[in-house]
């Protein structure tokens, strides 16, 4: 029985060398991708109205390319050539990765692909999350993007700049921690969100820079219209209530020349028990951890954190307001609602429940001077 | 059917000296099955979940208590003997023989179970050879080395299954939004029958080794170890069905295993992953010694029934496994990756046919031998000890 006990310890303790890939064959043979992109290359429709976009479905050619790491190029330091891409064409996603074959591509391997690059066109869920469900090699962890305008443009490098699929990862995984950070929505996040009720699903909004790439917003998901936003307060607003365990290295500028680098918060949102629709008043009870980066008029830390709250009380208004003009939940405050007080979830779940809803919010600031 | 036949077919349990962990694991894999794969419960009941999963654990702890009364009150006797006890002569070489068909057929969901699970995890139906090829072995090692041959195959992988389970929920839970639990509202009593069914789905396999119960005074003290398995594996469905929910929230109903996306999503910064790999791996494994403990179960009810040697046994056994692999192969290349048939008759024909075989025939037996003991002014059939 003790010798069995040893080999049951020894076959646990080897289980972790089962883990990893499961290529087989020649990994000459190999191509790992990276990045996925997925683009629409004709025949769409698009409704310019303000900042949304709607696209029609069914009258268009899905480009996809994967991005490959050509590992000579990125140790000699030609940044933007660090990536090459194969790019291929059809009427689906599936299809358009098939054809891939046709111009090159050997065994393609997603098991390490960190991106999914959403043109704007492209963003609406019915052209690629099918796949991206039923895809046994694409990681739910993958990170999807969405792109002002086409990807090319976005994805063009000069010879002096980083690659574009560098910076983006660098965007979705902030300062090499291997963690998500505000902007990494997972492909499961955004799943889970995509079926829970009482909140508008949405993805990190990236465009060209001058230097590359950078964060430009919100691509919302309020039905089927997809609402771009791109007002900095409103993203702001989402990420203090949707993704508070993620603050960590955010930046905000106060008043006064005052800057906070965020350490790291958690949100509880209150909701005390009633009975009409019309009593509900959400707290948001944020609890903020940060470093005082800058401060040039000496203020002391008292005064700090009541710019902070003054700063945060204005951020929720501006994302409370767009919420309301988009009609889209995006911060998610149906969601607690449906969550807290369910009872009261079918009055409002037609409604516009937004308007008629105040959300306070209460904070509680851990600030460290040095 | 005499007494020496009969323990020669059936002296898998004890005989051999399985060790009480080794029962425990393999109790543990009977009861591993499809409603616990599939997360029948979440999906159905979401966030409500753990009170029919709770439901089904008191439902089901009613099934090793059907063991433990079982072997108290047919000491000494075989299956066959004990069936014949009560009903005649006649009608239990009946009921022995639609048991072993009853058996068979819950065997064939057990693999079909199997190979849609690694279908789903995107890998060729021709891999599953391999772990067919294994699961060949380890039956052929039960016929013919007796029962601590799967014991300790069970023991060798669900102790690594368990504990990459909880290692890959405890990766997961702690970045899932425990939200996702919310919202806490009783559910009414429709949940009655399927808390009811889960219980027979998941506990009502434990009948199954019924007809290895044949030598009482060894086999008194393991009632109360598969007792332990049965609350131990309530206590594992009941963790894994909050933590699934946890981790994957509303998207849960989209994925035919959750587990297998709890195996997907689990990460050790960008450089350690890919746990489903060896997940699937164990867990087919699991639910191939399901397969197996149940295949072994019929053959030797029809072992007993037709009075067939060891030898007999054997190329029963292998002939029946070779005939299972190519319908195993047959079905997951006829209906590809749909198995919405399958899942039908999972749900909607398996629990009758398990509530025929794992309630009706045990609890009228027991009932019948009852009544039949009280007139004749005894308590049990018969005492015997197998060094007698």
């Amino acid at each position: 029985m003790k010798n069995l006990r040893v080999l049951v310890a020894w076959c646990c303790m080897l289980l972790p060398l089962l883990a990893g890939c499961d290529l087989t064959g020649d990994l000459k043979d190999v191509e790992m991708v990276r990045a996925l992109s997925v683009d629409i290359i004709d025949n769409v429709d698009i409704l310019d109205s303000a900042d949304k976009v709607e696209a029609q479905e069914n009258s268009s050619m899905i480009s996809a390319a994967v991005h490959l790491l050509h590992r000579d190029r990125a140790l000699e330091g030609q940044y933007a050539e660090s990536y090459y891409q194969l790019t291929a064409e059809g009427d689906s996603l599936a299809a358009a990765l098939g054809q891939l074959y046709d111009v090159g591509a050997k065994q393609l391997n997603f098991s390490h692909t960190s991106l999914l690059v959403l043109g704007e066109q492209a963003a609406p869920t019915e052209f690629w999350l099918d796949y991206a469900l039923r895809s046994p090699q694409l990681r739910p962890t993958v990170y999807p993007v969405v792109c002002v305008g086409q990807i090319e443009a976005l994805l063009a490098a000069d010879e002096q700049t980083l690659s574009p699929i560098y910076l983006l990862n660098n965007l979705s995984e902030p300062m090499g921690s291997s963690y998500p950070g505000v902007f990494g929505v997972s492909l499961q996040d955004f799943v889970e969100d995509f079926y829970q009720t009482g909140i508008a699903p949405a993805l990190p909004l990236v465009e060209k820079t001058a230097d590359g790439v950078a964060a430009a917003g919100l691509a919302v998901y309020a039905g089927d219209k997809i609402a771009l936003l791109t007002d900095d307060d409103a993203v702001l607003a989402w990420q203090l209530l949707v993704r508070t365990p993620y603050l960590y290295g955010m930046v905000l500028a106060l008043d006064d020349g005052v800057a906070v680098r965020l350490q790291g918060g958690q949100i509880f949102i209150r909701l005390q028990p009633v009975d009409r629709a019309e009593d509900l008043r959400p707290v948001c009870e944020l609890e903020l951890q940060a470093d005082i980066l800058n401060n040039p008029a000496g203020l002391d830390t008292q005064q700090v954190r009541a710019l902070l709250n003054e700063r945060l009380q204005q951020i929720l208004a501006v994302g409370m307001a767009k919420s309301r003009r988009l009609q889209a939940d995006f911060l998610g405050i149906g969601r607690e609602i449906w969550r807290k007080q369910p009872h009261i979830w079918p009055q409002i779940a037609e409604q516009d429940y937004l308007s008629g809803i105040t959300v306070d919010l209460q904070t509680e600031i851990e600030l460290n001077a040095d | 059917m005499s007494a020496k036949q009969s323990a020669a077919a059936v002296d898998v349990l004890t005989k051999d000296g399985i060790g009480r962990a080794e029962l425990f694991s393999l109790a543990l894999a009977l009861m591993f099955g499809g409603v616990l794969l599939t997360g029948r419960a979440e999906k159905l009941w979401a966030q409500q979940s753990w009170l029919a999963v709770i439901l089904a654990v008191v439902v089901g702890l009613i099934f090793p208590l059907l063991l433990a009364a079982w072997v108290r009150l047919f000491a000494g006797q075989s299956m066959g003997q004990s069936l014949q006890f009560v009903f005649g002569r006649g009608a239990a070489r009946l009921l022995l023989f639609i048991l072993a068909v009853l058996w068979l057929v819950q065997m064939a969901a057990a693999v079909t179970c199997a190979a849609f699970f690694w279908a789903d995890l995107g890998a060729q139906s021709s891999a599953l050879l391999l772990y067919a090829a294994l699961f060949l072995l380890v039956a052929a090692c039960f016929a013919a080395g007796g029962g601590i041959a799967l014991g300790r195959v069970a023991l060798l992988v669900v102790c690594p299954a368990l504990v990459l389970v909880f290692a890959n929920l405890l990766l997961t839970v702690s970045g899932a939004d425990k939200g996702n639990l919310l919202p806490l509202i009783l559910p009414d009593y429709t949940v009655w029958p399927d808390a009811l069914m889960g219980g027979l789905l998941v506990f009502g396999n434990l009948t199954v080794l019924l007809p290895f119960f044949y030598h009482t005074e060894a086999v008194k003290n393991q009632t109360a170890v598969i007792a332990r398995a049965a609350v131990w594996l309530g206590l594992l469905w009941l963790i894994f069905s909050l933590c699934a929910v946890a981790v994957l929230g509303a998207a849960l109903p989209l994925y035919d295993f959750p587990l297998l996306q709890i195996f997907r999503l689990a990460e050790v910064g960008n450089w350690f992953s890919r746990f489903e790999v060896m997940g699937a791996a164990l867990l087919l494994m699991v639910l191939l010694i399901r397969a197996s403990v149940q295949f072994a179960a019929a053959v030797a009810v029809l072992a007993e029934l037709w009075r067939l040697d060891k030898r007999q046994q054997i190329w029963l056994l292998v002939g029946g496994i070779a005939g299972l692999i190519w319908l195993l192969l047959a079905v997951v290349r006829h209906y590809g990756g749909d198995w919405s048939v399958l899942l039908w008759f999972g749900v909607n024909i398996l629990p009758w046919l398990l509530l025929f075989s794992a309630v009706v025939i045990p609890v009228v037996t027991i009932l019948g031998a009852w009544l039949r003991l009280r007139l004749l002014g005894r308590t049990v059939v018969i005492r015997h000890s197998y060094r007698d």
